[in-house]
């Protein structure tokens, strides 16, 4: 009787969620399954399953926007940046939550300033400092604008963690002998590990995904980035659908390894916090 | 303290070795890809000056030279004005070995974005493509320079434009543009035999017979008209711009633009806007939230009989249209209402883009800019375009094989020849007024929620606001 009251309960409970991941996944399985048919195809019906599976899409796609360069170019920007976000980040937040000193509401006043202010009213004035540097249209034009924008939230999503964790355990090295360095380094930064995956995940899918700067930044084709190649299915007069959704297939593969790959970390960093805890 | 120091430079340096380590071995991982992916790169954005170079001893070089930059949305493996404009680019850089030509794409939906960036960083490129409305900034700011002043001295080019072709480059007495396109913003679309079904003979003559059209296929199940508005352009800019013509004349246009008396709020323009909102009762019902694809859907699907929208929709038509609807469609030019000026031929048509030039440009580069634009927006081009379904600014020449044309694009074809090409609003009007009060005015008219003598105030306000 138990059992069957069990099995009842967890029926009810688990059909629903069921039914809701069903319509998560579906927008998913949408772009799959429609990134191989053809525009015809889909123009005539854009939910209906596809009659000849077209492969060929995913070559058209992956020639038409340039993809090999601009994964490699998106790669180099997201990377860059992402190293330079954790290591600045890990450092300003550390020195914000553990070290009282002077200007340090300031500096947090500018990272919550920076936050607030619309990204594209930031365009024309990046734009004309880029070219003023000499930056504008380069390799390295985007990973300055990318490691400032990333940079607030990162450091007050450390900040944040920081405090959570008692202040003994760098007393306790202190009294060890350990210096200021140290401590940080090989001390507090390992027990960050799951704020530093967040940080990666949220500042990978920003930079890999980011459009706005790049567009606008950037005009040799040698350095554009995959969410400019996405623009290159749509004509004065007509979108090629099936190959915008084929290149945005491929385009997703790397977010979600990322994600996969670091969404792991954070759980196995919260597991063991605590269990130390 | 300087034990301190040391262990501070030590981990920077370390820290910073760490990141260059990297990003080197980013790089170096990548660079073997990067190498292949950049000779593909270099192949597509450079090809035509590589093909010129190679070809430089077989070619007869025409003792052009210079260096110049373009700013287009001309995606190269497009079809239609696109496919046209990269034959005769190519066909130029092969002949012209000499000249090196800086090629500075954007996809059209966000060209404007960047060219307002570009402006405002004072970066723009040598040549690029600009509609009207945005003329009087360029010009008044001495960022362009006029084109007919070389044109008009060329006979053999300026010879070569259809009529009205540089209607839309027009500012201030002077043509600054060099146009690329003739395109009609409005063309009636339907299904023969949906209209056969329904019991209705052919194309109206007349807006009342398209009244009664509508009724008897709107009876048979049809939704009579489709209507994608959702991107806010389609309704005003393909269908009212036209219908509005049936009222008013490029007379009253042209001194409603030029702040010379005619006004939004005159009696004929809110009769135009009224009648617009009795037709929308025969659009499909979420017409403001589906867009132009969504409506072609509608019409693939024999779910609407017909739609109206610009000539740019025959080359979609043709490529993607399915064979038992595409058999049976047939264009038509907007019916005139009874008892007002206009005529069925007189349709919103006109160039809408065209290439300037940068008023710093001059010398050699200058010359080699202008040859180059007169080769691709005349001759083959013109024939290319047509072949691919777009009718160009530019006559076509002698050779062009008009007998391989689709059905349906020559039957276009006839029809534009008879048009009476009239301005289109938002190529013309200040941008804020033609592409922004006029646009989003028109989609609350369709949708009932703003009446014709408010909509008419609100447009004329915005004008003024922007003479």
């Amino acid at each position: 009787m138990k059992k069957v009251k069990s099995f009842i309960s967890s029926f009810f409970i688990n059909v629903p969620i069921m039914i809701l991941s069903i319509t998560c996944i579906f927008p998913v399985l949408w772009l799959l399954y429609s990134s191989v048919k053809t525009d015809a195809e889909f123009t005539i019906s854009p939910s209906a399953l596809p009659t000849k599976i077209h492969f060929d899409n995913f070559v058209n796609a992956f020639k038409r926007a340039n993809f090999g360069t601009f994964t490699f170019n998106s790669l180099f920007n997201s990377l860059v940046s992402l190293a330079l976000v954790l290591f600045l980040s890990f450092i300003l937040g550390y020195v914000l939550s553990r070290y009282r000193f002077r200007g340090r509401n300031f500096i947090y006043g500018v990272l919550m300033v920076s936050m607030m202010i619309p990204v594209y009213a930031l365009i024309v004035p990046v734009f004309i400092q880029e070219k003023n540097m000499g930056l504008l249209n380069t390799r390295f034009a985007l990973i300055p604008v990318y490691v400032a924008l990333e940079l607030p939230t990162s450091v007050f999503l450390v900040d944040g963690y920081l405090k959570s964790i008692s202040i003994d355990l760098e007393d306790a090295a202190s009294i060890d002998g350990a210096g200021m360095l140290r401590t940080m380094f090989t001390i507090m930064m390992p027990l960050c590990k799951p704020i530093l995956s967040t940080i990666i995940i949220l500042t990978f899918m920003h930079v890999w995904n980011e459009f706005a700067f790049a567009q606008v930044l950037l005009t040799d084709e040698g350095i554009k980035t995959i969410p400019i190649g996405l623009t290159y299915f749509t004509s004065q007069y007509s979108t090629s659908y099936t190959l915008l959704l084929s290149a945005l297939a491929m385009a997703t593969i790397p977010v979600i390894v990322i994600y996969l790959f670091f969404y792991n970390k954070i759980m196995e960093g919260m597991m063991a916090g605590a269990i130390k805890g | 303290m300087k034990k301190k120091l040391a262990a501070i430079v030590l981990s920077a340096a370390m820290v910073m070795s760490l990141c260059a380590c990297g990003s080197s071995t980013t790089a170096q991982s990548g660079e073997t890809k990067a190498t292949s992916d950049a000779a593909e790169a270099t192949e597509e954005t450079t090809e035509t000056t590589e093909a010129a170079s190679e070809d430089t001893a077989t070619e007869t070089a025409t003792g052009l030279k210079g260096h110049f930059s373009i700013y287009h949305f001309h995606a190269e493996d497009e079809s239609g004005t696109s496919k046209a404009f990269w034959a005769a680019a190519n066909k130029f850089q092969e002949e012209n070995p000499n000249v090196q030509i800086d090629y500075i794409f954007t996809d059209s939906n966000n060209y404007q974005e960047k060219l307002t960036t570009y402006m405002a960083g004072d970066e723009l490129a040598d040549v690029w493509l600009t509609k009207g409305d945005m003329l009087p900034t360029f010009a008044d700011g001495g960022l362009i320079q006029s084109a007919d002043q070389y044109i008009s001295k060329d006979s053999d080019w300026s010879s070569k434009y259809v009529e009205g072709a540089f209607t839309d480059c027009t500012y201030d007495g002077k043509q600054w543009g060099v146009p690329f396109q003739m395109q009609a913003n409005c063309i009636g679309v339907y299904n023969q035999a949906i209209f056969d079904e329904c019991g209705i003979k052919g194309w109206p003559e007349t807006w009342t017979e398209l009244l009664e059209d509508c009724e008897k296929i709107k009876a048979a199940g049809y939704t009579p008209i489709g209507m994608g508005n959702k991107d806010q352009w389609l309704a005003e800019s393909a269908v009212f711009n036209t219908y509005a013509y049936k009222y008013v004349d490029q007379d009253w246009f042209n001194s409603l633009s030029s702040n010379e008396g005619a006004k939004f709020t005159d009696e004929k323009f809110v009769k135009a806007l009224a009648g617009f909102q009795n037709i929308a009762q025969y659009f499909n019902s979420d017409m403001n939230s589906i867009d132009q694809d969504e409506m072609y859907s509608l019409y693939y699907n024999k779910k609407c009989a017909m739609f109206f929208n610009g000539a740019w929709s025959i080359g979609t038509l043709l490529e993607n249209c399915p064979e038992d609807v595409l058999s049976n469609t047939h264009v038509g030019l907007m019916p005139a209402v009874e008892g007002e000026s206009g005529t069925k031929f007189d349709t919103a048509a006109g160039a809408g883009w065209n290439y300037v030039v940068n008023s710093k440009l001059e010398g050699d580069d200058l010359t080699a800019c202008l040859a180059f634009l007169k080769a691709v927006t005349t001759d083959a081009y013109a024939d290319d375009a047509l072949a691919q379904g777009f009718i160009s600014a530019a006559k076509t020449t002698d050779t062009c094989d008009m007998s391989s044309l689709k059905p349906l694009f020559s039957e276009y074809y006839e029809l534009a020849s008879t048009m009476n090409n009239c301005s289109i609003f938002d190529c013309v009007l200040p941008s804020e007024v033609g592409s922004g009060v006029l646009y989003a005015d028109t989609q609350q008219l369709i949708a009932n929620s703003i009446t014709p003598e408010d909509m008419a105030a609100d447009c004329q306000s915005a004008l003024e606001a922007n003479y």
